[in-house]
């Protein structure tokens, strides 16, 4: 009877915390579904990128140039962050990574023309990029 | 036996039920992600003296004569009277990496004489080679300069005063492009009739601090 009642003990238990798990699962806000999970992140084959920028007569940065892109990203969104003194961020903006054209060649560019605020070029000393896609 | 058998598996079952909920309703395995940065390395260079600079100007009104050494350079607006001055810097003497890009670019002029109440003179490129020793009007009328002035710049009123010209779109565009720089031509596009003669010290100077220089910051 003991083990009987031990083992009732175990299942209720086991059967409440998933109850509860399953109560998370069903959690309805507004009519949106909730749920959560974990799964590996992957790139599109990039290993590192590099930018030129250029600069309009004052100084400030007109639009910033990546090369060397695999084609692999195409279609996919670059982010390139402009970064100042004590890593601060001076300006970001984001461009789609082009497609190869009529000519495929061994890797394709993408171009970020907006930073939000007018930036000078003086004052980045690094890059930091993204490239995020599906 | 049987009964405890019976309900751990009925508490597997709800367990492993739940589990398999949320795995088919994940939505982000599929995607892409990478991030990583270029550290950029800051450089300047100061471009002088007469071993890297070459100036001269030409006279509309002496059209066949070259002023190359001479100690000044003259800009005029009158037409038929009109004087060009022409500047431009051997950038080889930098060594800027053709991956380099300019931060900040400036042309140095002192200017020793200024018109009556100053004038606003227009830089404009010069796209082809000229000679500053032998250089005539002529033969500046008949260069090629770029469709758009880079800058126009008040001379000010002061004689002897320092000139910072921004150049910065230009030699930005020239490391990238790795052509020669063929320079400046400086030029006065406003109103005509009265006194508005522009004069420069050129890289003939005695003092070398008069002399133009050409001010690069960029990065690598």
């Amino acid at each position: 009877m003991d083990r009987i009642s031990k083992t009732l003990v175990l299942c209720l238990l086991v059967a409440a915390a998933f109850a509860g798990t399953a109560a998370a699962a069903t959690l309805v806000i507004g009519s949106k579904s909730l749920s959560a999970g974990n799964a590996g992140v992957t790139s599109c084959g990039v290993s590192s990128l590099s930018a030129t920028r250029n600069v309009n007569n004052g100084g400030l940065v007109t639009r910033v140039d990546v090369g060397a892109i695999p084609l692999a990203c195409s279609g996919e969104t670059l982010t390139v962050t402009l970064v100042g003194a004590s890593s601060l961020s001076l300006g970001s903006g984001t461009g789609v990574i082009g497609s190869c054209g009529t000519t495929c060649s061994a890797s394709i560019t993408a171009s970020v023309t907006n930073f939000g605020v007018a930036v000078s070029a003086t004052n980045i000393l690094k890059f930091s990029f993204a490239v995020v896609g599906s | 036996m049987k009964l405890r058998i019976l309900l751990v598996l009925v508490a597997a079952t709800v367990g492993i039920g739940s589990a398999s909920a949320y795995a088919a309703t994940l939505g982000v395995g599929s995607w892409h992600l990478w991030t990583g940065s270029q550290t950029l390395t800051k450089s300047s260079c100061t471009v002088t003296g007469s071993a890297s600079t070459v100036d001269t100007y030409v006279s509309e009104a002496s059209p066949n004569s070259s002023f190359g050494g001479s100690a000044t350079a003259l800009v005029r607006a009158d037409l038929g009277n009109r004087n060009w001055t022409l500047v431009r810097f051997d950038l080889s003497t930098c060594a800027l990496p053709t991956t380099a890009g300019a931060d900040s670019a400036t042309l140095k002029l002192v200017v020793k004489t200024v018109a009556a109440g100053g004038r606003t003179l227009t830089l404009t490129p010069v796209l082809a080679t000229w000679v500053g020793a032998t250089l005539t009007a002529v033969q500046a009328f008949g260069l090629p300069f770029g469709s758009s002035a880079t800058t126009t710049f008040p001379t000010g009123t002061t004689n002897g005063a320092t000139l910072s010209v921004p150049v910065t779109i230009d030699i930005d565009s020239l490391i990238k492009s790795s052509t020669s720089s063929y320079g400046w031509r400086i030029s006065d596009e406003g109103s005509t009739g009265t006194a508005n003669t522009t004069i420069f010290n050129t890289v003939e100077a005695t003092t070398a601090g008069l002399r133009p220089q050409l001010v690069i910051n960029y990065e690598k």
